[in-house]
C-alpha cells in the first residue's frame, strides 16, 4: 500500500474500543428500560396482593354466681398467690359458695321430720304414714351425702366415685320402697293422717330447693384457659350473677383484620385469605372469612399502618384452624390474594 | 439458614412490614428518576462549570433518599437521629465533591438501617446502590460531548478546518473547535476537541498534521475529560 493510501484510509476502529464506546452510548439507555420494565412488573406483581393487620380475638369468659351466698373458695386447690394467670381446664372448679347455710336448712327440716317421726311412735293411728316419713328420712341421708359430695371437690376422686355410688343406691332403695308402699295409705286418710302428710309435703319440698341450690354452689369454667382476673375473694358476700372470675382460652380461635374504606378489597363471607404470624420461623395458613361487620367503623391504632393517624374499615372476622397456635391479641398478617376481589 | 433468612426477611422494629416487592420497586424507581434527572441536567446545562460527578450523584441522590425514608418509616426519633449523625459528619469532615457526599450518606444510611434492624431494607439498598454506582462507573455516565484528546495548532492562513477535514476524518469519529485566535501576522492558533478512532496511533495522526501545508506548531494530548473548571 503507498503512502497516498494509507493517508486517504480511514483508521479502523479497535473492537475493544468500539465495544467501550457503544457501551457509554447504549448502556444508559438499556438500563432505563430494563429498569423501567422491571418495575412495570413489581407494580404488578405488589399490587395483586393486600395485607392487612389483624388481630387475633381475645375472648373473655366471666363466670358469675349463679347463686347468693358466701365465697368459700376461689379455684379450690390452688395458692391465693397462684391464682392469677393459673391454668384450669375445661369444667374444672374454680369457685365454691359456702354451704352452711343450706346445711342450717337442713337441719332444721330434719329437726321436724324427727318430730314427725316421734308423733307417729305415739300415736298408734299415725303409724300407716311411717313409710313416707320413712321415705323422707332416706331423701335427708342423700341431701347430706350430696353435702358431703360437694364438700369434697374434684381433689378426691376415689372418694367422690364412693359417695356417688351410695347416693345412687339410695335414690334406688327410695324408689323400691315408693314401688312397694303399704296398702293401708290408700285408705282415707283421718284429719291428723292428712295434717301430718302435709308437713311431710312442706319437708320434702324444702328438701328439694336445699338441693337445688346445692347444685348451684359450684362454679365450672366452660372453657379451658388462664385466669386472668378474680373478681372476688375468699368470704366476700356475692349476689346472683355476680362476677367471680375471668378465664381466657390460651389459644386464639378468631382474626379480627380490617379492610380500609379506600381500597378495592370487598370482604365477603368465605373469601379465602392467608394469615401469618410474625414470630420467627413464620408460620402461615390459608383460612376463610367468616363473617363482615355491617358497617365501617374506626380501626384500631394497633392495626393501623401508622398508629396515631384514625383509619377507618369494615371489620372482617376470619376462623383460625386448630393448627394455628397463636396467643389471644397475637398481631397477625392478613393477605387477600387478588383472585378474590 | 432458613432461620436466618427468616430472621432477615422478618426483622423490623414496627409490626407494619414493607412487601420485598414494595422495597424493590422503590429503589429502582428512584434510579430511574434519578437517572431522568442527570439526563435533563446534562442536556440543559449551558455553564462551563460542568461536573460529570455532580451529574452522577443526581443518578444516586434519589436512590439513597428512598431508602432513608424507607428506613424512618414516620419515626420522628430517627429522623432526629439521622439529622444529628449527618450534621456532626458534615461538620467535622469538609466534602469537596458532591460524589463524596453521596457515599457519605450512603454510609450512614446503611448505619441507620443495619442499627433500626432493618436488615432486609439495608441489605437490599446496598445491593441497589452498588450495582447503580458500578453501572455508572462503567457507562462512564455523566460525559458530555465524549472526547478522548485536545488538540492545540498554529497555522497560517485561515479555513483551517477544511484543510484539516481530511486528517480529521482519517483518525477521528468526531470533532469540535474549542477556540481559535488569530495575531497581527497572518498567523493564528486553534483548539479542538476530538474523539480518535484509535487512540494508540496517535502519533501517526500527529504526522499527517504536521505535513499539512502551513500547520506550524501542534500540541496534542490525549484522554482529556471533561473536568469540573
Amino acid at each position: 500500500m503507498n503512502s497516498s493510501d494509507s493517508e486517504n484510509s480511514t483508521i479502523p476502529i479497535p473492537s475493544a474500543r468500539r465495544m467501550s464506546l457503544a457501551i457509554t452510548s447504549w448502556l444508559p439507555i438499556a438500563f432505563f428500560v430494563f429498569a423501567s420494565a422491571i418495575c412495570v412488573w413489581l407494580g404488578q406483581v405488589q399490587n395483586t396482593a393486600v395485607t392487612l393487620i389483624g388481630e387475633v380475638e381475645v375472648v373473655e369468659v366471666t363466670l358469675s354466681s349463679l347463686d347468693e351466698g358466701v365465697v368459700s373458695q376461689i379455684v379450690p386447690g390452688q395458692p391465693e398467690s397462684r391464682i392469677a394467670y393459673a391454668s384450669v381446664t375445661k369444667d374444672q372448679l374454680v369457685a365454691v359458695l359456702d354451704d352452711r347455710f343450706l346445711a342450717q336448712r337442713l337441719s332444721e327440716a330434719n329437726q321436724k321430720l324427727v318430730s314427725i317421726a316421734n308423733e307417729i311412735e305415739q300415736d298408734a293411728s299415725l303409724k300407716a304414714e311411717k313409710p313416707l316419713v320413712e321415705s323422707l328420712g332416706v331423701e335427708s341421708e342423700i341431701l347430706q351425702l350430696m353435702f358431703e359430695l360437694n364438700r369434697v371437690g374434684d381433689n378426691e376422686p376415689d372418694q367422690r366415685q364412693e359417695l356417688l355410688f351410695s347416693i345412687e343406691k339410695k335414690r334406688a332403695d327410695l324408689g323400691f320402697e315408693f314401688a312397694n308402699g303399704s296398702n293401708e295409705s290408700a285408705k282415707m286418710p283421718s284429719i291428723a293422717a292428712r295434717m301430718l302428710r302435709q308437713r311431710c309435703d312442706s319437708i320434702r319440698t324444702e328438701f328439694k330447693a336445699i338441693s337445688m341450690s346445692l347444685a348451684r354452689l359450684d362454679s365450672r369454667t366452660p372453657v379451658a384457659g388462664r385466669i386472668t382476673k378474680t373478681h372476688v375473694r375468699a368470704g366476700d358476700a356475692v349476689s346472683l350473677g355476680q362476677p367471680l372470675v375471668t378465664v381466657v382460652p390460651i389459644q386464639g380461635r378468631h382474626v379480627v383484620a380490617y379492610t380500609h374504606e379506600n381500597t378495592s378489597v370487598v370482604p365477603f363471607a368465605g373469601m379465602p385469605v392467608t394469615v401469618r404470624t410474625k414470630t420467627v420461623p413464620v408460620k402461615e395458613i390459608e383460612t376463610i372469612v367468616e363473617s363482615v361487620g355491617p358497617a365501617i367503623e374506626s380501626i384500631p391504632s394497633r392495626q393501623r399502618s401508622v398508629a396515631r393517624i384514625e383509619e377507618w374499615g369494615r371489620p372482617i372476622r376470619i376462623k383460625l384452624p386448630s393448627a394455628m397456635e397463636v396467643a389471644p391479641g397475637a398481631l397477625v398478617e392478613v393477605v387477600v390474594e387478588a383472585a378474590s376481589r | 439458614m432458613d432461620a436466618i433468612f427468616d430472621s432477615l426477611m422478618n426483622s423490623g422494629a414496627s409490626f407494619s412490614r414493607i412487601a420485598p416487592a414494595t422495597i424493590l420497586l422503590s429503589l429502582l424507581l428512584s434510579a430511574i428518576v434519578g437517572q431522568l434527572i442527570g439526563w435533563i441536567y446534562m442536556w440543559t446545562h449551558v455553564s462551563p462549570s460542568y461536573s460529570k460527578s455532580f451529574s452522577t450523584s443526581l443518578v444516586t441522590l434519589p436512590v439513597i433518599v428512598a431508602l432513608m425514608m424507607l428506613l424512618m418509616a414516620d419515626n420522628t426519633a430517627i429522623a432526629f437521629g439521622l439529622l444529628a449523625v449527618f450534621a456532626v459528619v458534615r461538620f467535622r469532615n469538609v466534602l469537596k465533591d458532591t460524589r463524596d457526599t453521596t457515599f457519605v450518606l450512603w454510609a450512614i444510611v446503611e448505619g441507620l438501617g443495619i442499627g433500626t434492624m432493618h436488615f432486609f431494607e439495608s441489605l437490599c439498598g446496598l445491593a441497589v446502590v452498588g450495582l447503580l454506582v458500578v453501572y455508572l462507573r462503567v457507562s462512564d455516565f455523566g460525559g458530555r460531548n465524549r472526547y478522548d484528546a485536545f488538540l492545540s495548532l498554529d497555522y497560517e492562513g485561515s479555513n483551517i478546518e477544511e484543510r484539516l477535514a481530511s486528517v480529521f476524518g482519517r483518525h477521528t469519529m468526531r470533532w469540535k473547535r474549542q477556540s481559535e485566535q488569530s495575531f497581527e501576522n497572518t498567523t493564528a492558533s486553534a483548539s479542538f476537541r476530538v474523539l480518535l478512532r484509535d487512540p494508540s496511533r496517535c502519533e501517526e495522526f500527529r504526522e499527517d498534521l504536521l505535513r499539512l501545508d502551513s500547520v506550524q506548531q501542534i500540541s496534542l494530548y490525549v484522554n482529556a475529560q471533561n473536568s469540573e473548571l
